[in-house]
């Protein structure tokens, strides 16, 4: 088998793997810190999925303009009707979503970071048995 | 200058947004930051009375040319974000409006802090966005802001109690948050768009040949994210942490985003999976389950924002019961009941805003003989009591009436004996935290003649007021609200 089609397979068992991890991290860790960063595994292999479920051989392309610039270049002359290269290119919506999926992590995952520190400098530790002792009903 | 497509509802997203990041900029200047929240309210109430109905194309595509044979959605397929406009999100919008200004307004007077006030615009951009966006991962990023938004006013508090229950809603949130991407990732592989029309119509057309394993799995990861923002069991507890470490007239704001996004997500959901059978019973189980769960909760707490706010998740659960038993008038009256207990809960939420700055204290055993110390509170707060309660001739009694009725005849009648416990159960809770604040023997502060010198938020008040008048004007006169949900429920098409 080749690499090339063992390539989508892998990407999602890694992204399997990731939520896997993440999940682990959040559910059973007690350091803060690493439930933090679960998340982020989580929310990152997710977005592996999505990029994953838009993956093919060649480029994306956005419209027929740019097949039209594309076809004069040497590395699609095989492909010679624009349904043929449509079909084996990337899809280009899951990267754009991905783009904006990764910012959004990125802004919930600086929240929870300076939180932890806020937290870390009360107790002094980042145990959450030792932060969420006094459970509220 | 032609104003004719200038109120488009993506101006209702984009407006409290531009507001929001402005408010940012000028945060710590405490006269600018008045003067533009102010401005910034009077417009965010407007919008949604001026807006122009119908469905906006955001960034739309032109269509181009079919692409048969070829896994490219371009064509004929709209990549744009749709927002839907009509007169239910408009009630939705101009409500949480209303409360999101009250939010703000009743600190008026105190030193009013640029990020808060953004953070509140912010609360107000995402839910509406929710409320009116017709494309699955617009829905996401503005629930994942949604969520942010929330966290950042419980944050503000600026307690390690609040803190605590910030990060934790965080981590919530961001499973819940992954666990929609991967719901919409899968939907995306599957079918290459993000549309809900669209999705609907492939999906409509496939449910005829059967119901796809992807598509349960879908819908299960869907249904994950639906519940954390429902505040439904499992998540009731951290939703109702939420609503009282936050400040009370946020929690205001708070429950009704919720109860909205409840209700919007659940639209959503409902035209993409109607075709999986066992989807509305899961809802029925849930939402049953967080209204049991909320109210025994509420009768046990002593703390009574923490009280208001497991009222809150079981009401939350109540709507949830209509929109699952899935009939056209239960559904109708889950949309009724969504608006009319946001409007009663959140008399209860401010009356709390206004104890806070009376006694500085929301534990019940710390308070008491607050009866003749605070004006006409007590009374509005019993009227409030009444309205949460579903009593007639407020709305919330129109509202669970038809939630009865719809039960009833679809077949449960022993849910309607659920309903009228969980009834009871809740004027029993809010009755306890009524004594303990009002009736009950004075506590040490009152004796230090303090509560002669404590002002409180006439505006708070005033906003109370208001709000019992439109619950007494909506319960003597349903039909005027109740026709547009019917129409609303309609549309949906597969009820």
């Amino acid at each position: 088998m080749s690499l090339e089609t063992l390539f989508q397979p892998m990407c999602f068992l890694t992204a399997a793997a990731l939520v896997v991890v993440g999940l682990y991290a959040v559910i059973f860790m007690d350091n803060l810190l690493k439930k933090i960063i679960g998340v982020t595994l989580i929310s990152d292999g997710v977005n592996l999925v999505l990029i994953t479920g838009g993956f093919n051989k060649i480029v994306a392309i956005i419209s027929p303009e740019m097949y039209e610039q594309g076809v004069k270049s040497t590395a699609f002359e095989t492909l010679t009707e624009f349904p043929e290269f449509a079909a084996q290119a990337a899809f280009p919506l899951p990267s754009a979503l991905v783009l904006t999926s990764i910012v959004i992590s990125v802004s919930i995952f600086a929240i929870m970071l300076a939180l932890a520190i806020r937290l870390y400098q009360h107790y002094n530790s980042m145990s959450c048995s030792v932060i969420f002792k006094e459970v509220d009903e | 200058m032609n104003y004719e497509n200038f109120f488009v509802p993506a101006l209702l997203v984009a407006f409290p947004l531009i507001s929001a990041i402005c408010l940012n900029f000028i945060h710590g200047k405490d006269r600018a930051v008045k003067g533009f929240a102010f401005l910034s309210i009077i417009v965010v109430l407007l919008l949604p009375w001026i807006t122009q109905y119908g469905v906006y194309w955001f960034g739309g595509h032109p269509t181009v040319e079919n692409l048969e044979g070829t896994n490219i959605m371009l064509s004929k397929l709209n990549l744009a974000i749709v927002y839907n406009f009509g007169i239910i999100q408009k009630i939705f919008i101009a409500l949480l409006a209303l409360l999101a200004s009250a939010a703000i307004l009743v600190h008026f007077t105190e030193r009013v802090s640029g990020v808060y006030t953004a953070m509140i615009m912010l609360g107000i951009a995402s839910a509406s966005a929710v409320i009116m966006a017709d494309d699955v991962f617009n829905i996401f990023v503005f629930l994942e802001i949604l969520t942010i938004s929330q966290a950042a006013l419980v944050i503000a508090v600026g307690s390690v109690r609040a803190y605590k229950t910030a990060i934790k809603y965080l981590i919530l949130g961001g499973v819940a948050g992954s666990s929609i991407l991967l719901g919409i990732a899968i939907l995306l592989g599957r079918y290459g768009m993000l549309n809900v029309s669209d999705l609907h119509k492939v999906i409509t057309v496939e449910s005829q040949v059967g119901i796809s394993h992807a598509l349960i799995v879908a819908c299960a990861l869907i249904f994950i994210g639906w519940l954390f923002e429902s505040g439904m069991v499992p998540f009731h507890i951290i939703k109702s942490d939420v609503y009282s470490k936050a400040r009370p007239s946020v929690g205001a704001f708070m429950q009704t985003q919720t109860k909205f996004v409840l209700v919007a997500l659940w639209v959503i959901i409902l035209r993409l999976f109607y075709g999986i059978s066992t989807f509305n019973a899961l809802i029925l189980g849930v939402s049953i389950l967080s209204m049991v769960f909320g109210v025994i909760m509420a009768l046990r707490q002593t703390e009574f924002t923490r009280l208001l706010a497991y009222v809150a998740v079981a009401q939350a659960g109540l709507v949830g019961v209509g929109l699952g038993i899935a009939t056209e008038a239960s559904v109708s009256a889950s949309v009724f009941h969504a608006i009319n207990d946001a409007l009663a809960m959140a008399i209860l939420f401010l009356s709390a805003s206004i104890i806070l700055q009376i006694t500085k204290t929301m534990d019940l055993h710390k308070m008491g003989g607050l009866l003749w110390k605070s004006g006409l509170v007590p009374l509005w707060s019993m009227l409030g009591i009444f309205a949460v309660s579903c009593m007639p001739p407020f709305n919330t009694y129109q509202s669970e009436f038809r939630i009865i009725s719809a039960a009833s005849q679809a077949g449960y009648p022993e849910l309607t004996v659920i309903i009228i416990l969980t009834s009871i159960a809740t004027f029993v809770a809010l009755i306890k935290g009524f004594y303990s604040i009002y009736l009950k023997e004075g506590q040490d502060y009152l004796s230090a003649k303090e509560m002669d010198r404590t002002p409180y938020s006439d505006r708070t008040e005033y906003v109370m007021l208001l709000l019992l008048a439109i619950c007494l004007a909506i319960g003597l006169f349903p039909q005027n609200i109740l026709q547009y949900i019917q129409q609303f429920v309609s549309s949906i098409g597969v009820i």
